[in-house]
């Protein structure tokens, strides 16, 4: 399942960018589905027939996009500023290889003036150089609008951990192909969605989900855990189960699908916690009301340092979320 | 363009009272469309389509501008009010304002002579400042201003050297022009049997009091148009000295359209953003790009996101003072904007 996830992790996708991510996704979900599609913002759309008389549509959404940035600005010297795509943590991004589109290589840092005492981490003070020997030299390698992200990576940890980027939320993508794969049957008409510009404000969500019209929505994303030094209360320990969420900042599930999840849990023993998240919001705010609103819930992947370079989260917890998502797949909902 | 600008221009459309700005727009432009209609919340929607089924396309502007209405009427007769917009709240004192019915006021507030250093730096707060009208008192005055009446900047028109114009709304009305104009290309074209897009121009409401939620969308949901291009004044920073801070300016007023990759609200599609560039290299339409990729944004963050999305792009008119009552535009951006769009729309190669 690492080398799997790592053909996941590696390719760009920065929020408005997912055309690389989205063709490996469309490659790894197309044999376990009838029909592969994008739509107008670029979300991608795997859909699957269900079984018998009129099925009810199923649709889980994991997002491909992850955060990054876009050059906005070139000066003289061919230093290029970047404005932020998603909630960018620039003390943990700071002094990092950042890798633009077209593979133009720089580094990310602050102004000098910052690196004594004095730190203001904010955006504008960061730049990114990459080595251009003047504003003509940089253009030619960089243009007005290209995105690039902190350079992605995958490595193993103790036991079933890894650690990377962007594993926000490129394993959940990996968890809807790999629940594609595992269902034994589809009882219901089946989307699997990979959703677009979530870091910048759950967008392609709302898209997607108008089109589709889902009579039930599962999103699969990243979520936080409670098992650090010093962090916030949190009920949520890495490797102790997936976690089914109850409610985040932007969303209170619907009950119905929080206790359907569970009890797949259940019937298949995969250990599970549940998750209540004071802060941050997923794609599952949008599923509940894109259209005339849906049934929805989510489940999240417990996850250490969550938009950072080195996002830990535990093997076991995600074969348990596939366990969940196939479950769904072979359960008939009506 | 330039007569039709000032016509407009000298028009009140404060946002949820556009019907003067929106009579005017449609006198304009029905000759040459297919058809004009007012959607529920007030949008104005002119359609021209050739016979054969195509791509369909929307272009809008906004109608409206930044105002105010009436709140309250107090003892003194003095006018209380809420602003409609972001509404530049600096320069509001002594600045003549006009009811919709023509009442004419001058805003008022503390004298800077009484106030503290610390007050003199913070702008003028709604709760700070009124409308005289002369009034002695409540009973006079309720017989000029009511409860709820809406009003803006006193209009004026006042063109500066090199075809630079000034006047409350300009940003927004020039963008107006363009699209008026863009249909009299439209129709021409369609006459021509060259028109191979449907087009659904839309002049759209309330824009300024919206902060996420834009008005427009309920045009963009019954049109559904695969397409959209969203006109709409850019405000620009060009008030430092051009070798100071070069990267705080980015767009200035003169220079051209301005292409946004990116802003808070918008990440622009991709491929209509650089077909944008190039078209602009071709046709040598002057062209530059905002400050940053995550400005304020515009109608496009309602529109991209209608029913199963939309691709969008913007193209914004350089303006400064925006939302004062003197807005500044130059006339050699208008045109470029206008070149542009007609360059954009009408053109049929691929």
């Amino acid at each position: 399942m690492f080398t799997q996830l790592k053909k996941i992790v590696m390719p760009m996708g920065v929020s408005g960018d997912e055309g690389d991510i989205s063709a490996v996704l469309a490659a790894e979900i197309a044999p376990y589905v009838d029909k592969v599609y994008n739509d107008a913002l670029g979300n991608l759309i795997a859909f699957k027939k269900g079984k018998g008389k009129k099925p009810k549509k199923l649709m889980f959404a994991a997002h491909m996009d992850e955060i990054g940035f876009m050059a906005s600005y070139i000066d003289e010297k061919g230093y290029i500023r970047l404005s932020r795509l998603g909630g960018i943590n620039y003390q943990a991004a700071a002094f990092s290889e950042v890798i633009f589109k077209n593979g133009t290589k720089g580094v990310l840092v602050p102004e000098a003036r910052l690196m004594g005492g004095q730190r203001e981490y904010r955006p504008e003070n960061y730049y990114v150089d990459i080595g251009a020997k003047s504003k003509k030299d940089a253009m030619r390698r960089v243009k007005i609008g290209d995105t690039c992200h902190v350079a992605p990576h995958l490595f193993k940890l103790a036991g079933s951990r890894v650690a990377g980027r962007p594993i926000d939320d490129r394993i959940g993508c990996m968890m809807l192909v790999e629940a594609a794969k595992a269902a034994v049957t589809f009882e219901n008409d089946t989307y699997f969605v990979f959703t677009v510009q979530e870091e910048v404000g759950v967008r392609g969500a709302k898209t997607s989900a108008f089109a589709i019209a889902p009579d039930y929505a599962v999103a699969v994303d990243i979520g936080g855990a409670g098992d650090v030094p010093a962090c916030a209360p949190l009920a949520v320990n890495l490797g102790e189960g997936i976690a089914v969420k109850i409610k985040d900042a932007m969303v209170i599930c619907n009950p119905k699908m929080v206790a359907l999840m569970k009890q797949i849990a259940q019937d298949a023993k995969i250990p599970y916690q549940t998750e209540i998240l004071e802060g941050g919001g997923t794609d599952t705010c949008m599923l509940q009301q894109a259209a005339g609103g849906c049934i929805a819930g989510a489940i999240s992947v417990p996850t250490r340092y969550g938009h950072s370079a080195v996002e830990v989260i535990d093997m076991n917890d995600v074969a348990g979320g596939i366990g969940i998502l196939a479950g769904l797949c072979g359960t008939k909902l009506d | 363009m330039k007569e039709l600008l000032k016509t407009l221009a000298l028009e009140c459309a404060p946002s949820g009272r556009e019907k003067a700005v929106a009579k005017l727009i449609e006198k304009e432009i029905t000759p040459y469309c297919d058809s004009v209609t007012y959607d529920k919340i007030g949008n104005l929607i002119a359609v021209i389509k050739p016979r054969k089924k195509c791509e369909r396309v929307m272009v809008c502007a906004h109608m409206d501008e930044v105002g105010f209405m009436v709140k309250n009427i107090n003892n003194e007769g003095r006018i209380n009010i809420v602003l409609l917009g972001a509404v530049e709240t600096r320069t509001l004192s002594g600045r003549r304002v006009r009811f919709l019915d023509g009442t004419v006021g001058v805003v008022s507030t503390k004298p800077i002579h009484v106030m503290s250093n610390n007050e003199e730096e913070r702008p003028t707060y709604e709760d700070r400042i009124y409308i005289e009208i002369g009034a002695k008192n409540r009973a006079e005055a309720e017989n000029m201003v009511k409860i709820g009446d809406f009003g803006t900047f006193e209009p004026k028109f006042t063109p500066l050297a090199g075809e630079t114009y000034a006047g409350k709304a300009i940003g927004g009305r020039a963008c107006v022009s363009a699209l008026i104009s863009l249909i009299k290309e439209t129709h021409a074209a369609k006459k021509a049997k060259n028109l191979q897009k449907e087009c659904y121009f839309v002049f759209s409401v309330k824009r300024e009091i919206a902060r996420k939620l834009f008005a427009v969308e309920t045009a963009a949901f019954n049109i559904r148009p695969q397409t959209a291009l969203v006109l709409d004044a850019m405000p620009v920073c060009d008030y430092y000295p051009r070798d100071e801070r070069e990267q705080e300016i980015g767009a200035v007023c003169g220079e051209g359209i301005v292409l946004s990759p990116a802003d808070a609200k918008t990440l622009y599609d991709r491929t209509l953003f650089a077909s944008a560039v190039s078209l602009c290299e071709k046709e040598g339409i002057a062209y530059q790009y905002p400050r940053t990729a995550s400005g304020e944004g515009n109608e496009s963050g309602s529109i991209h996101k209608s029913t199963d999305g939309v691709r969008t792009l913007s193209v914004g008119l350089p303006a400064r003072n925006l939302h004062s009552g003197a807005e500044i535009i130059k006339y050699r951006d208008l045109e470029a904007v206008s070149t542009f769009v007609k360059a954009w729309l009408l053109s049929n190669e691929d």
